[in-house]
């Protein structure tokens, strides 16, 4: 057949790649797998700092302690909603966007890139922003977190570049064909980019379920905080002196254990990692189309 | 055809665009039927009620607070306290929790887009900052709508450090003081199971203190005395005051200044001839191995690890630790392993003092809208919440529901107790299910639920401690001078604090480490002092002078 023995160096550069790319993984995976046994830990046996390399006692009080907890439920849901909501509305915008400015015969789509583009290095500020949202009548509502950011400039670019790369030959026949732009849009341009959509899903998925700024700067109601929110302020209690900078309850800000720390932020971590494996087929075409032919 | 083309896509577009629009509209549309953004009185919507003569106001009124949310105590609006509320005081009031991890955020958005909520807890600088704008409702103009706030501010033991809370002589909000709390203070605690060991009693001098510590050492060669959970600085602190000189003390990590009672005036620490002292103790620590040799760049958590896995011997630093955290650690592994108090120690001065936490939180005020409707009534809702009736309700909920009296002191009713008996944290849960306390918003706090639930050990430190303050060894940390600091000043200590802070602590650790010899230190307090920290000084007391003349 076509192989080729495999010489001296070609082994080696196997074995340093698989090297490095094993110390790679554990550097990805030993935090995760740290902090899961840290939170299944006994409390005190984390404060003494007895745990290393594996679980000391087994005690599931930290989760039950997270779930039981009135406020996480909700703000799970919550987070469910803003991302398929946001992530919905997102994908949308950004395609209708792309696939007109990717159209060579579109009237000024130079002009209309270099406006969407400029955005990506010059923005007006928070305070510029929430002003905007407030005066929209957008503040409090769950239009103010779904909304403001509906198409990434970064993104939009890369499924522009994809639509660009599609052949021309395809569309002129269907314009033949009798199709519209709609028609040409939803039955050519969109299927053939499942790759670039599915990746372009995963990108505001994850930015969605990681957010916490807007729904602290945008909301007011606790019930309509996502979990992120409240799990920054589990990890972070503390640290941060809020207002005053010195004592609350006793002398001392309060404390939160260590192993309930560790279960908050897992448990909110797990359903988006548990995502990826769905999508990681599409997402390597996905973004490397999309980038480098750019 | 061609042009036909273009007209069609012209239009396409067109329509795109109107169909964004109306998109956008219909989510306004939803939005607009939301909650507004900030709160106003809707009495004129209801109708007064029969029976309400008991009740503070008359008319119905709603006042929507942006409160700090911990993430321990998580905060309700349907909890026994704000019914409370409401049925003797006729005010409903909207919380709206904030998480605390960025609740200085998102006040700060409130204060610069100008869009406050009724009422909000900010800090001292935000009030520096905005209050002169005429964001916030002026106080001193209401002063007979708020006896019983000006009566808790008028304390004698109160007096001094209140009049900081003058902006311009104005006062602009309501701070959060102090009823009753279970004292504390950074104080210094010690292995007591390893000085029994060697039946070594426990030190009365800082001279003593030091040859316990060479002794334990001795014994247990592993282990280290001390460290520091906030820095080199954090140390020097805690040590400073009681050995006769100051600067850096509470969380101050970064303000060398500080109030010297015998000469009553600002100081800056380390360029006072005393300070010397308290760098060659740690220095000498270092040297004879008690400091743990990581002190500078020691973690909260990694502090904390050691000294609740035996490897730190003792510690000066806020009491409760021992009794809420280190000694149930330490149980575990030795029953009889445990920190206890010494008391505080005679200085090489001859003289005995320490310091205790600050009263009150002075740096937590809650200050008004001035776009609220009905002023006076805002006004006096929150100096009801200082009077008898607003104290009990707000620490301790509702007589014969969530307590009892018992020999005059508020007792925890019992099936509450039973209730929250396996939280980690149970006062902080029961809190959270009542709505009361300074984990809400309690503005006179009163604690005394503390002695029923927490640690016999942290309530006999506390008692202790009270006791010395008596006994004058002990004196609260004084409050901030920042709203009396002029605006230029201001701007002054903004360009010196930085520079003087920054030579100190490129140059502190070399002393400590024994890298530059102690002989040089005169010349160094000398540069700092031409640095700027002179100048502090003189700004600091300027400041002070006219709080004394207020």
């Amino acid at each position: 057949m076509g192989t080729k023995r495999k010489t001296t160096g070609d082994i080696i550069f196997t074995i340093c790649n698989y090297l490095i790319l094993t110390v790679c993984c554990l550097l990805v995976i030993f935090p995760i797998y740290y902090m899961f046994i840290i939170s299944i830990s006994e409390g005190y046996a984390v404060l003494r700092g007895e745990v290393k390399w594996f679980p000391v006692g087994f005690d599931l009080s930290a989760y039950k302690a997270v779930l039981a907890s009135p406020d996480i439920p909700k703000a799970y849901a919550n987070t469910i909603i803003y991302t398929v909501i946001g992530t919905f509305i997102n994908v949308l915008m950004t395609a209708l966007c792309a696939y007109p400015l990717s159209r060579k015969k579109f009237y000024g789509r130079n002009v209309f890139s270099f406006m969407i583009i400029f955005t990506m290095f010059f923005d007006a500020g928070m305070i510029a922003n929430f002003m905007v949202v407030s005066s929209l009548h957008l503040y409090n509502t769950i239009w103010a977190i779904v909304l403001p950011g509906a198409i990434n400039a970064w993104y939009m670019v890369i499924m522009r570049t994809f639509f660009q790369q599609l052949p021309e030959e395809l569309y002129e026949s269907a314009y033949l064909d009798g199709a519209g732009d709609f028609i040409v849009f939803t039955r050519i341009a969109l299927p053939l980019s499942v790759p670039t959509i599915m990746t372009m899903v995963l990108f505001y998925a994850v930015g969605h379920w990681n957010s916490w700024f807007n729904a602290l700067i945008y909301l007011d109601d606790k019930v309509k905080y996502p979990v992120q929110l409240i799990m920054r302020n589990i990890v972070l209690s503390g640290e941060t002196a809020a207002i005053s900078g010195a004592a609350s309850v006793a002398g001392d800000v309060g404390i939160i254990a260590t192993n309930i720390k560790y279960a908050v932020v897992f448990v909110t971590m797990l359903p988006i990692l548990m995502v990826y494996p769905f999508i990681q087929k599409y997402f390597v075409k996905g973004i490397l189309v999309g980038a480098l032919k750019g | 055809m061609k042009q036909y083309e273009r007209l069609k896509r012209a239009c396409a577009l067109l329509v795109c665009m109107a169909c964004t629009t109306v998109f956008f509209a219909g989510c306004g549309g939803q939005g607009a039927s939301g909650t507004p953004v900030s709160g106003t009185e809707d009495s004129a919507l209801q109708e007064p009620k029969e029976d309400e003569s008991g009740k503070l106001l008359d008319k119905e009124l709603t006042i929507e607070m942006l409160v700090q949310e911990n993430a321990y105590a998580p905060i309700s609006q349907d909890c026994a306290v704000l019914k409370a509320i409401y049925d003797k005081t006729n005010v409903k009031l909207v919380l709206k929790p904030v998480p605390a991890s960025d609740y200085g955020t998102k006040a700060s958005m409130y204060m610069a887009t100008n869009n406050l909520p009724d009422a909000m807890a900010v800090g001292t600088g935000n009030i520096k900052d905005y209050a002169r704008s005429g964001m916030f409702l002026n106080l001193s103009e209401y002063k007979e709508y708020m006896p019983n706030y000006m009566k808790a501010l008028n304390q004698p033991e109160r007096k001094a450090d209140a009049k900081s809370l003058y902006l311009d002589g104005n006062l602009y909000s309501f701070a959060r003081l102090e009823k009753f709390r279970i004292g504390t203070a950074t104080c210094p605690m010690i292995r007591a199971d390893l000085l029994e060991e060697q039946d070594i009693p426990m030190p009365t001098t800082w001279d003593e203190f030091y040859q316990v510590m060479l002794k334990v050492k001795e014994k247990h060669p592993d282990m280290y005395a001390m460290s520091s959970r906030m820095g080199t600085n954090y140390l020097l602190g805690q040590l400073a005051f009681p050995l006769g000189s100051g600067g850096f003390e509470e969380f101050k990590t970064n303000n060398g200044v500080y109030y010297e009672p015998d000469e009553d005036k600002y100081l800056y620490g380390p360029i006072q001839p005393d300070f010397k002292r308290v760098v060659e103790f740690v220095h000498n620590m270092y040297e004879d191995g008690l400091l743990d040799p990581d002190y500078a760049v020691m973690t909260r958590d990694i502090c904390w690890e050691k000294l609740s896995s035996g490897k730190l011997f003792a510690y000066y630093d806020n009491d409760t630790f021992a009794a809420r955290t280190f000694n149930p650690a330490l149980r575990e592994v030795d029953p009889n392993a445990r920190f206890e108090m010494i008391a505080p120690m005679v200085n090489p001065e001859g003289t005995t003092r320490s310091l205790r936490y600050q009263r009150d939180w002075l740096g937590h005020n809650v200050v008004i809208s001035s776009k609220v409707d009905r002023p006076e009534d805002v006004v006096k809702f929150f100096d009801w919440m200082y009077s008898e009736e607003g104290t009990m309700i707000t620490n301790f909920g509702v007589e014969g529901e969530t307590y009892y009296m018992e020999n005059g002191e508020p007792i925890i009713a019992p099936e509450l107790l039973e209730r929250h008996k396996n939280a980690d944290d149970v006062i902080s849960s029961i809190y959270s299910e009542i709505g009361a306390g300074s984990n809400n918003f309690a503005l006179y706090v009163d604690e005394s639920w503390f002695k029923q639930t927490s640690d016999p050990l942290m309530v006999e430190c506390g008692e202790r401690i009270d006791q010395w303050t008596e006994e004058g060894k002990m004196m609260s940390v004084r409050n901030s001078l920042e709203l009396c600091f002029t605006e230029e000043d201001m701007q002054r200590l903004k360009t010196l604090d930085p520079n003087v802070m920054t030579l100190f602590n490129q140059e502190i650790d070399k002393f400590i480490l024994g890298k530059r010899p102690m002989s040089e230190w005169d010349a160094f307090a000398k540069e700092l002092a031409e640095q700027g920290a002179t100048e502090i000084e003189e700004i600091y007391n300027r400041a002070y002078d006219k709080v004394k003349s207020i």
